[in-house]
Formats: structure tokens, sequence, C-alpha cells
């Protein structure tokens, strides 16, 4: 009995490890260019592990970007899970934050919960939508979810920008955008003068929603038995197109959600272009995060500590902010080598 | 009037259609042995700068092509290095292959050129690059060629040459054996690791080449070059139904749509942007109907 | 290599104490394994599934590498680490399921991996087609060099694979099974070309478990069991019986006679027609009554719609026409968790792929197909609200494991990690420990240890004998013969009539069938 718990924690410890490598290996290649680049080392070391730190605003600031993150991360994290690739978050995100946004400036003057109520539910319906129009080619013609996902976004994203550009423009902000909508509909901020707002809530009671659903239930039992073999989930009599479908939803309506929770909390309006490169960065997130939805909230708050780290360093150093993007591309490289991980010891065979 | 419109519309369709045709061809060569690299767009996207930044300090077409294959090649190569090796999933790398571009670029974009957003390397020479001895009295011949870059007729080139290596040669029957039966191949002796990473080097050098043909003909570069090509090139990789000239079909549906709505921008009061979905949408649509017909008749 | 002659008796291939243990799941497959092969001899290895006979083979055509041992051919030391060194020592092995490519040639196939340095720059179809007619002419075999794989019947295949080998410049050619997808002519030709390879000098492996086609082709024999030779030597030292009793496994043998079935039908199939992902597998017409309570075995070469009939009985495939009745109801419109609540139960042939997921704990695959049942969920109107009972579900998966004798330290350890034999287990005693009363089980023994494959046999006739009706597919005709009441044989997608598998059984009319005559 001792010894199995021993073998047991080994390998805990060996698996752990393992997860550790990539990051640690991430972060030598970001300071070695960092020794490359930086005349002054230390002091450029000093801005951008630990300036992030310095005060409220940074980390208030560090913590509100992780909100979007997170939220993008889940979305992938829920569709990955399954199998089932959504790479369209980008377009869905865009597209909550419109709808949102639309809502609140057509409801003025109303009880604020209502209009968040209202705004979070047709953002999510939206999304959903989206994703669900993939889900439907996939089961009805099987048509590859990745590149339908894709295409729609991009379609997507061109007609937003266009209902930006003509028919909601606000000529008077000098921004492509729409009007902002009233101050009394933003979330309450937190750690103020940062932009960190509840959404950052919101965002964790999402995660902990999801993370119970997809571990505890019957429903996440099966995205998961489905995630790891269709054919298998198929012959045990899970209804896989079903469940397709309603992967594609979700993760949609998720990813529509952190558009108008971004919307909320930050600008008050949709600015052009505002959610690029949101898409991308949460698929890598939920990668980091093997698709577990509680891991997605470190990996979130690690990927927005290198932006602020980033953003610190270019204000107290010399370093060049786009370093943090070398860090996030290697770990997400260094990560895919581990990832697949399998069983070859014949010593933890039985 | 007409004949102009024509003129116009085919040049246009070609100069869409070459860098996704370039890489989707690349990309054919990784289906062919069955591990599809879905990182075309990052390829293309450090390679279409490091070609255009080496073409502008040494001046020469050939030098910034050749730099761009290099780089394009060696990332390629080490994404199916990953995979053998280190046994990684092939589809991870591929979108850790566009990020990983995407940092590289905007990184050395700060560090080179001193912006992040476009930078146009307007003392270049635009006409080194041109077809010359094409061009003759004709005038059709004279208005199209003289439109048409070297990278278009790579383009092209491409297709035939991929047909020539992936039906007519022993690498060519190799690379098809590895992709279709693994087991038969490793049991003749082919080896398989080998003609993986000989499908990689190809992908690689045609992205290499897709990626300075956005860049060099415009003589600029922006963070946001490809905008979604390698993608698109991915889509024609599955439509082309892993071949060439399948491929350059599917390619040219996307660049007619495409300069359609050029055309319709420039002749219509409809928005841009609007107009800017057709090609996305009729690739969608290109798409379903492939995919009926492909499972007509068949069960489950 | 090959022009080394030595006199005619001299030793081609000594191997010594070879060891083999299969990393994936731990079976220990060659045991001090000893083999030795006279030059320009037919030799025999035989010993039933799971004896190690193919793992064997596999080392010396560099597809596994051994742990341990010796392995010398023409009395020198040599290395095989891949099929290449393997080819280049005059080594080749026609396999049992052919290492074809469909959608290439004859030619094409042949050559394969024998492509010349030249040919990088260009392939000239007409040079290879004559080459090819050259090795026809030597071989004296005759086959058509531009017609496509598909188009072949399964002894041209065969040829295909034999000419690959020659056309290497084999001197050793090992056979495994080859007779397991032919029929009785198809069998005849190829023992006469085995006979004239001899002639040529060529040394033969010819590997089976059917002992009279050894007595009948062999010069010398090695019997396996368990992963070691326990006999070896000249064919005439050894009768039929002893052979039989030294291999013995289980007593495969025709049955006595078969209990009185009752007149009660299960399953009702009328008029199946069902198109797959060729001709050979699409099913055109299928009629069938399953008997309430016997077992019925439909055999036939593997590819024969075999996957594409039990698939759509359980609803993983649609029908294009016809009827399928359980117990009086039509299911052929129902989902397939409609046809496990009504009792059917089925273990897929490919169990890795299909029978089990590999990441997920054992826990999670044995409870897979009734998680939603209530004595694992709490209360919740819809499945994102229905949590799961953890301690139940795993309370229950150690009950199943003691029960069906499967060791492992956790239920929650990813069912990858278990041996062949104990995820065939584990997918048993999914579809079999609960209230169900119809099984549809492919392959069941496959790549299963010989333990693991008494404890199936077992498992299934205890299964019969508390009412269960059980629809077998196996392509291995002496299971068929072991375990069924009636056999019915499938062949292109149409089923034979059924014989009943008593003493009147006639083999000869069953292997007719399976080769389509």
């Amino acid at each position: 009995m001792n010894m199995k718990r021993i073998d047991i924690l080994v390998r805990k410890i060996f698996r752990i490890s393992e997860y550790l490598i990539p990051f640690v290996i991430s972060i030598l290649i970001g300071i070695t260019i960092m020794a490359f680049t930086s005349g002054n080392f230390v002091e450029s070391l000093d801005a951008f592990f630990l300036k992030p730190f310095l005060n409220e605003y940074f980390i208030g600031n560090m913590l509100s970007g992780s909100i979007p993150l997170i939220l993008t991360g889940l979305a992938a994290a829920t569709a990955f899970s399954s199998s089932v690739f959504n790479l369209g978050i980008e377009g869905q995100v865009y597209s909550g934050a419109f709808v949102s946004t639309l809502i609140a400036l057509m409801l003025p003057d109303q009880n604020r919960w209502l209009v968040w109520i209202l705004a979070l539910f047709s953002a999510f319906v939206f999304g959903g939508f989206i994703g669900g129009i993939s889900g439907f080619l996939k089961n009805r013609f099987k048509v590859n979810e990745l590149i339908s996902s894709l295409l729609i976004s991009y379609s997507i994203t061109l007609f937003i920008d266009y209902l930006l550009e003509n028919p909601f423009l606000d000529a008077g902000s000098g921004l492509i955008s729409t009007a902002t909508f009233e101050d009394s509909y933003m979330f309450p901020k937190i750690l103020t003068p940062s932009n960190l707002h509840c959404g950052f809530i919101i965002a964790l009671i999402v995660v902990l929603i999801v993370y119970v659903v997809m571990k505890k239930s019957t429903f996440g039992f099966s995205v998961n038995l489905m995630g790891k073999n269709t054919c298998f989930s198929e012959y045990a009599g899970i209804n896989t197109r079903k469940l397709t479908m309603t992967v594609m939803v979700l993760s949609g309506g998720i990813a529509a959600s952190a558009g108008m929770i971004d919307v909320f909390g930050v600008q008050g309006r949709v600015i052009r272009g505002f959610s690029s490169g949101y898409g991308w960065n949460g698929i890598a997130i939920a990668l980091i995060a093997r698709n577990n939805p509680l891991l997605v909230i470190p990996a979130a708050l690690f990927f927005s500590y290198l932006d602020a780290g980033a953003a610190t360093g270019a204000l107290f150093s010399d370093l060049t902010p786009e370093i943090s993007r070398i860090v996030q591309a290697s770990i997400f490289y260094f990560i895919t080598a581990s990832f697949y991980f399998k069983f070859d010891r014949k010593d933890m065979k039985i | 009037m007409i004949f102009d419109t024509i003129i116009s519309v085919l040049i246009s369709t070609v100069s869409v259609t070459t860098p996704i045709l370039l890489a989707a061809t690349g990309g054919m060569y990784t289906q062919t042995v069955d591990e599809l690299n879905i990182g075309l767009e990052g390829l293309m996207l450090i390679s279409s700068f490091f070609s255009i930044y080496i073409f502008s300090i040494s001046g020469s077409v050939l030098t910034g092509v050749i730099t761009g294959i290099a780089i394009s090649v060696l990332m390629s190569l080490s994404m199916i290095l990953f995979r053998i090796k280190l046994k990684a999933n092939i589809f991870i790398l591929g979108l850790a292959t566009n990020l990983l571009a995407a940092g590289l670029v905007s990184f050395f974009g700060v560090k080179l050129l001193g912006s992040k957003g476009t930078v146009i390397f307007g003392d270049l020479s635009k006409t080194t690059f041109l077809l010359y001895p094409l061009r003759n009295q004709l005038d059709f011949a004279d208005s199209f060629f003289g439109n048409i870059s070297i990278f278009d007729f790579m383009a092209f080139a491409a297709v035939g040459i991929s047909q020539y290596i992936i039906f007519h040669t022993s690498t060519g029957i190799r690379m098809r054996a590895v992709g279709l039966s693994k087991k038969t191949a490793v049991s003749v002796g082919i080896n398989t690791d080998k003609n993986k990473i000989m499908a990689y080097m190809f992908c690689g050098i045609f992205c290499g080449i897709s990626g300075a043909a956005l860049s060099i003909p415009v003589n600029s570069f922006a963070a946001g070059m490809t905008n979604g090509r390698g993608w698109i090139a991915l889509v024609a990789v599955i439509l082309g139904r892993n071949n060439p000239v399948g491929i350059m079909f599917a390619a040219l549906i996307f660049g007619f749509s495409s300069s359609l709505s050029n055309i319709l921008q420039t002749g219509t009061e409809i928005s841009p942007k609007i107009l800017m979905i057709i090609p996305f949408m009729v690739t969608l649509f290109a798409l379903i109907f492939s995919s009926i017909s492909k499972n007509k008749g068949k069960g489950v | 290599m090959k022009s080394i002659h030595c006199n005619e008796n001299s030793l081609i291939i000594e191997l010594e104490n070879i060891d083999k243990v299969y990393k994936a799941n731990g079976a220990h497959a060659l045991k001090n394994m000893r083999l030795v092969v006279k030059r320009g001899t037919v030799h025999s290895v035989i010993g039933e599934n799971g004896a190690g006979k193919t793992t064997l083979m596999k080392i010396l055509c560099g597809i596994e590498k051994e742990d341990s041992g010796i392995i010398k051919i023409n009395g020198q030391n040599v290395k095989i680490s891949n099929p290449s060194d393997s080819y280049n020592l005059g080594i080749g092995m026609i396999y049992q399921h052919f290492r074809l490519i469909e959608e290439f040639t004859v030619a094409e196939n042949i050559l394969l991996g024998d492509e010349l340095p030249a040919e990088v720059f260009f392939l000239s179809r007409k040079k290879r087609k004559r080459k090819i007619e050259k090795l026809l002419e030597d071989t004296g075999m005759v086959l058509e060099a531009d017609k496509k794989i598909f188009d072949l019947s399964v002894g041209e295949k065969q040829i295909v694979e034999i000419l690959r080998v020659l056309n290497r410049g084999a001197e050793i050619l090992i056979f495994d099974e080859p007779t397991a997808v032919l029929g009785e002519i198809e069998t005849k030709k190829l023992f006469q070309l085995i006979r004239n390879l001899k002639e040529k000098g060529k040394t033969i492996i010819f590997i089976s478990h059917k002992l009279r086609e050894v007595k009948e082709i062999s010069d010398e024999i090695t019997v396996m069991k368990n992963g070691s030779a326990v006999f070896s030597g000249s064919i005439d030292e050894f009768n039929l019986d002893f052979l039989s009793s030294a291999m013995s496994v289980g007593d495969f043998e025709l049955k006595e006679g078969c209990e009185e079935l009752p007149d009660e039908n299960i399953m009702v199939i009328r008029d199946l027609k069902v198109i797959g992902s060729d001709k050979k597998t699409s099913l055109s017409g299928i009629t069938l009554d399953i008997k309430k309570g016997e077992i019925l075995g439909i055999t036939g070469m593997s590819g024969n719609g075999q996957n594409v009939l039990a698939e759509t009985i359980m609803g993983i495939r649609k029908t294009n026409s016809g009827e399928i009745f359980f117990k009086n109801t039509d299911v052929s419109g129902m989902t397939i968790r409609e046809r496990r609540e009504i009792g059917m139960r089925y273990v897929p042939e490919d169990r890795l792929k299909e029978g089990v997921s590999l990441e997920s704990s054992i826990a999670a695959n044995l409870v897979a197909d009734k998680i939603h049942k209530r004595e694992f969920t709490m209360n919740g109107s819809c499945s994102f609200l229905k949590l799961i009972k953890v301690n139940h579900v795993e309370s229950y998966a150690n009950f199943i494991l003691k029960e069906y004798d499967i060791k492992c330290p956790d239920v929650k350890m990813p069912v990858g990690m278990l041996s062949g034999g104990n995820i065939q287990k584990v997918v048993i005693a999914r579809e079999i420990s609960d209230d169900s009363e119809f099984l549809v089980i492919c392959e069941p023994t496959r790549g299963v240890d010989l333990n693991s494959t008494k404890f199936v046999y077992k498992k299934l006739l205890e299964m019969k004998k508390s009412g269960f009706t059980i629809l077998l597919f196996s392509s291995n005709i002496e299971e068929v013969l072991f375990l069924t009441d009636r056999i019915s044989v499938i062949y292109e997608g149409k089923l034979s009539e059924i014989y009943r598998n008593d003493k009147n059984l006639d083999l000869e009319i069953i292997r007719k069938k399976i080769a389509g005559y």
C-alpha cells in the first residue's frame, strides 16, 4: 500500500515537472533575448519580471487583461475537450460585443441589472448561433468545423466592420466605433485607477460553472469521452452529433460573453478591430491549460503577466514589448512536445 | 471597356491566387504524407517579412526570396522534427508555428524596421521581376503579361512541378505510399520519417516563395500581411483532394471571387467590407458542395 | 549474401535465445526462443494464436526489435534493425493481412521501396512495366502490371506480395498464415508455387496453425507455445496427434452435437441493404433469423462486410433498405442508445479504437454506456445538472475488476495501461454486466493472449447458458466451430445458408463458401 502511494506520488511529480519544463525553457529564451537586446540586462529583468507587481495600478491592469483571455480560453477549452475545433472565437467575441452594445444603446435609462442580463443573454445566444452554424455544417454535410468556423469568423468580422463604419458609426468620437453607452451601465471598477472591473468576478464564476459541468456532470462525462475517442463514445450510445452541436453553441456563447464583458468593463462601446488576436490567444491558453477549465485561470494570468511585463519592460527599460509574444509562442511550441505524452515505460504497465 | 475589364479581372485573379496557390501546394505535400500542416499562415508570414527585408538590404530579389525560403524551411522542418522526435501533435504544432511567426515578425519588425505598422520600401525597383520576355505586340498579351510577376509564373509552375514530383518520381510515389498505408510503406523498407521530413521541406519551400510573393511585389510589409491566406490555402488543400491541379482550381475559385469583389468595389456603391465577404462565402459554399459530392451515396 | 553457396543442408537461419516484451502492453511474446532453418527446405512454424509466431517473424523482418538474443543468417551474426536490412539479407515476408496499397497498380506495389536512384528524377512507367513482365516470365506467374490492387482477387494479391519479395532477391520467404485467406483451389495453387520456389533453392518459412497443411507441405517443423519452441525436427518424426497435443490450447474440435434450439427468434433481419466503403463490404440483401439463446457464428475473410453488418445491427450505420426486428420491435430507426436500452450489446472488432477510450480511466470505460442511469447520478433535469456520484462509479468499477480478475491498483488509471487481454475483459465486462440479453461480438480473441482467450470463451459459453443470445463474427474458423450452434459464411456482403454446427457439418463446404465458391 505504501509503495503504491509512493508510486502514485512519483508519477504525479513526474507529470507536474514535465508540465513546467516548457515554461522554464520559454522564459529562458525570453531572458536570452533580453540579454542580447537590452543595454542594461539587470534593469530590464527587473522591469519585465518584477515591475508588473509594482503597485495596484499595474496589478489591476494585469488582472483586467486576463479577463478576456480567461473567457476565450474557456471557450476554446470547452470545444477542444470534445475534439471539436472552434477557430472562430475571434468573430464570436466581436459579434458578442456588438450585439450587447446594441442592447445597451437601445435601452437607455433602464435598470442596469436588466440591461446586463439582457446584453449577456443576447450576446451568448448570438455567439452560440454562429458557433452552431459550424456544428450544423459538420453534422449535416461533414464540413470540417475548424475551417468553417474560421471562414464564418472572417465573414462576420468583415460584416461588423461594415456596420461600424457605416450605419452605426459615431462620427464624433474620432475612432471607428459605435456610440458610447451610458456610464451607469458600465461594470463597477475594482482597484481604481486601474482597468480592473467586476467582469473579473463574472469570469471566475463562469469558469467555476463550466468546471463543475465539465468535470462532474454526465454532460461533461460525455464530452470528455467524445473528446478522447469519438468513435467509442458513439458506440457507447452517446449522440455525438447532438453533442457536437451543443459544444459549438456553448463555445461560441462563452466567446461572445467575453466580448460583452470586455465592452461593459472597459470601453463602453465597440471599437473596430478591438478583438483582434483574442481568438488565437484563447486557443493558446486552452492548450496550455490542457483543456482543464480551472487551469485556464493560471494560464490566462500567466499570459497577461507576460503582456504586463512587456508593457512595464518598455516603460522602465529599453526592452521591446514584443519579447512577450515570443515567450508566449515558444511556451506553446514546447508544450506541444509533451502534450500527447504517452505511457511507454514498461514498468508502468500492468 | 469590356476588354479592359476582362484583363483586369484576369490580372487580379492571378495575383490573388498566386500566394494562396503556392502555400496550398506546400500544404498538399504534408497532406500527402498524412501530416497536414496548419501552420501555412505562419510560414508565409515569416518568409514575407524576411524576404522583403533582405531584398531591401541586398537589392537582389533572388537573395531576398532565398532567405525567405530558408527561414520558412527551417521552421517547417522544426515542426516535423518535433513531431517525429517528441511525438508532438501536428495540429497543435501548426497553431504554435502561426503564433511563433506572428511573435517573431512583430519583434523583428520593431527591432529591424522600427515599426509595428506597415513599412513601405519605396525606393526598390519594381520592374526587376516582371516577365518582359513574354511581352509581345498583341494587346492582350501585352497588358496581361505586363502585369504578371515572376511569382505568378512560379505559382503555376509549382503546380506542374508538383504534379510531376507526386506522380512521376520515386519521391512522390513513396510519399503517397506513406500517406495511404504507413504499414505497407514500413514493411517494404520505406523510411517514413525521411519522407515526412521531405514533405515538410517542400512545404517550407513553397510557403517561403508564397510569403515572398506577398511582400516583394508590393514593396512593403505589414504584420497582418498574410491576413488569413494560409487558412484559405488550407481550404484549397482540402478542396483539391491531394491533387495539384485540383488545388489550383480551388485556389482559382477564391482568386476569382476575390477579384470580382475588387472590381465591384471600384464599380459600385456597395461597401467594400461587404464585398470582401464574397470570397470567404464562396469558399465556404465550395467546401459544402465538395463535401456533399464526396459523401454521396455513402452510409453512416 | 545471396552469392554464398554452401552445401545443400547448411543452416540459413539460426536464432538463439530471442526474448521480446512488448512495451505497449507488457506482453512477454518471446522467451528464449530458438529456431534453426536449413537451406532449401520448407520449415513450418506452428502454434496457437498468441504463441509468438508473428512476433518472431516481425523480428526477422526488422519491424520489431528483439530485446536480447542472437540472429545468424548464413552463419554470420547480423543485426536487423529495419525492413531494409531484412531485404538486404535476402529475407522477404508475405503478410497475412496484405501490405499492399489498394490505390496503386500491381507494378507500383511490387516495385515500392525498390525504386532506382535515377527514378528520383523520372519514373518511367514503360521501363517498370518491362521489369515486371520479366519478373513474371522468370517466375512463371500471370498478372497484369497495370491493374489496380482493388481489382484483384485475394489469390492475386498474394501473388503480388510474393513477387515483391522475389524482386528484392529474397532467398528466404516467410509466409504468415498464407492459407487463412485462401479457398481450397487457391491453397493448392499456392502449395504448388511453394514447391516450385523450393526447387529453385529458396528457403520457405511457413507459419500456420493448420496441422493438415503443415504435414502436407513442410520438411521441418518447429512448434511454439507461449513464446518458446517446445519441439523442433523433421516432419516425419511427428505424427498429427502428437503435434496437436504439443500445441494443446483447448480442444478445438467438432462438437458432438448441439442441443435443440427454441423456435423463438430474438432477431429477425429482412433484406438488409447497406452501402459500405466499397463493393465488397456493401450488404446486398441480408436475411437472417437469430434464435433466442443460441450462439450464431458468422465467419469469412475479414473485409467482406462483417463490420458493416455488425454496425448496422447496432445502429452505428444507417440502413439503405430492409428491416431489423429485435424482439418483434423494428429497431432500424432507433439510435444506438435506444437499442442499448432494450438490451442489445456490442463488442467491436477494433477494441483499442472503438471498444474503449484508451486515455480515459478504467472506471469511466466501465460505465461509459450507463453513466446516465440512476444508480450513478444525482437528480438533475438535464445532462448539465445531472451530477455523477463518483464514489458509486468507483465502487462499481472495483467490484467489476474483482469479478473479472483484472489486476490494477487504481480504477482511475487510464485503460491504455492495461494489457490487450485485460482491455478485452474490460470491454466484455461493460457489455454484459447488466440486464442485457443480446450481444454482437466481433473477433473476440484477435490479439488477445492465451489465458484471456480461454477466459473469453468460458465467459461466452457461460452467458449462453444463462440465456444470452450471441452473434459472433470471427474469421478464425476454429473459434467459430468451438463456440457456435449454427454457422453462416459471409462473402462480399452476402450470407450463405445457415449450417448447424454438429457432426454432420461439412467443413469443406464452409471453406469453399469462405473463398467465394
